[in-house]
């Protein structure tokens, strides 16, 4: 859980009551100063707990997921998400609505495994990674022997390796799509890539900041990789995907 | 993409805008859809799409290829090829199936599958036999 503050504490307490009456049982921690998220999940591996619920928002679960990845001891360990926010990504991927509902998920242990987009050298992430900038930039990718350049001031990064990169200012200007929405002209964007490679590694001339739900994990040069399947994890019903 | 060996259709594949300039190998099992530039190999088992905006240095080959923007290099399709209006081709075709439309440039050799191939040439050995009977009766 994250750290227990004001509304945050009586959330906490709120989460523990349902798991509660809907008969789970565990034991719950909290990070503070002598203990990070990291070193707290590190604990609930050694002793041998099979399921590790993260219940805080997408920075807190992708540090859960990355020592549940990094540890070799964790192959079988499951996870199970109650996301801060109900209208997250994060509370799509695991089908939750509200805090009852992601209980109840809990409850019914459904299991799916997802992919993870690993950001070397040890940062997992199960949401998506954004690359923004104000103005164009060029940037430079290589994908093994493939080498590109683009201009480009938005790049998006989402599991599965699946990579968006969008040129917003060859769009034309707010006038120019203000009256081609408005004459419903619809002109075939030309200027979105979208690659899925297994590894790439994204560079700027200056260096561009990687942020994950808006909190800073990283700078360019970076290399992301494709985690496929790494991770068990608990969903909602109609959230399992078949293994094919 | 690359070194991405998934059997039959795999994801949305792969586009290229065209603000990007690529050199090297660019390979899916799902469709490619090219805007941009590329120079060096376009490979896929399924659609390659070269757009009006695109233009691609070096060999493509795919099971359904359309162009309409510029190549410079040879093509093999292993089902449909078809060359748009605004396409231009320079460089070899291989295609069993090949549609070139009104305006479009192509300037290099065409080679369609083997069976056409073998039609051709029993054609071309009857006239030399008539011709022998036409001697013969003389």
């Amino acid at each position: 859980m994250g750290p227990p503050r004001g509304k945050i504490a009586s959330r906490q307490e709120k989460t523990k009551d349902i798991l509660g009456d809907l008969g789970i049982a565990g034991e719950t921690v909290s990070p503070s100063a002598a203990r990070t998220i990291e070193e707290l999940t590190h604990l609930g591996i050694i002793k041998g707990y099979s399921t590790i619920v993260a219940v805080g928002d997408e920075a807190l679960v992708n540090k859960v997921i990355t020592v549940i990845a990094t540890e070799k001891t964790a192959k079988d360990v499951v996870l199970g998400i109650i996301p801060e926010n109900f209208q997250s990504a994060l509370a799509r991927k695991i089908g939750a609505n509200d805090l009852n509902s992601a209980c109840s998920i809990l409850k019914q242990r459904r299991l799916s495994t997802t992919n993870l987009v690993l950001l070397d050298p040890n940062k997992y992430f199960i949401t998506e990674a954004i690359i923004r900038t104000s103005r164009n930039q060029e940037i430079y990718f290589s994908i093994g022997d493939l080498k590109g350049k683009v201009s480009a001031n938005l790049i998006t990064i989402k599991p599965g390796l699946e990579i968006f990169i969008h040129d917003q200012t060859l769009e034309g200007s707010k006038p120019s799509q203000f009256f081609r929405w408005l004459f419903g002209k619809k002109e075939t964007d030309v200027y979105s890539t979208y690659l899925h490679p297994k590894k790439i590694r994204l560079e700027a001339e200056k260096s561009l900041n990687i942020k994950i739900a808006e909190e800073l994990v990283g700078k360019t040069p970076a290399v992301f990789s494709n985690r496929s399947r790494a991770l068990k994890f608990i969903v909602g019903r109609g959230k399992i995907k078949s293994k094919d | 993409m690359l070194g991405d060996k998934r059997s039959g259709p795999s994801g949305p594949g792969t586009t290229i805008g065209a603000n990007v300039k690529l050199a090297g190998t660019l390979q899916d099992a799902s469709d490619i859809v090219i805007h941009g530039r590329i120079e060096g190999e376009v490979i896929s088992s399924q659609g390659i799409n070269i757009s009006e905006s695109a233009y691609v240095k070096g060999p493509v080959s795919g099971e359904l290829v359309t162009i309409a923007g510029k190549v410079r290099g040879s093509i093999t399709a292993t089902g449909k090829m078809e060359i748009l209006p605004s396409g231009k081709v320079f460089g070899s075709i291989t295609s069993k199936d090949l549609s070139i439309k009104s305006g479009a440039i192509f300037v290099g050799k065409c080679t369609m599958p083997t069976e056409e191939k073998e039609e051709i040439e029993e054609k071309e050995e009857e006239p030399t036999e008539k011709t022998k009977t036409t001697y013969e009766v003389e």
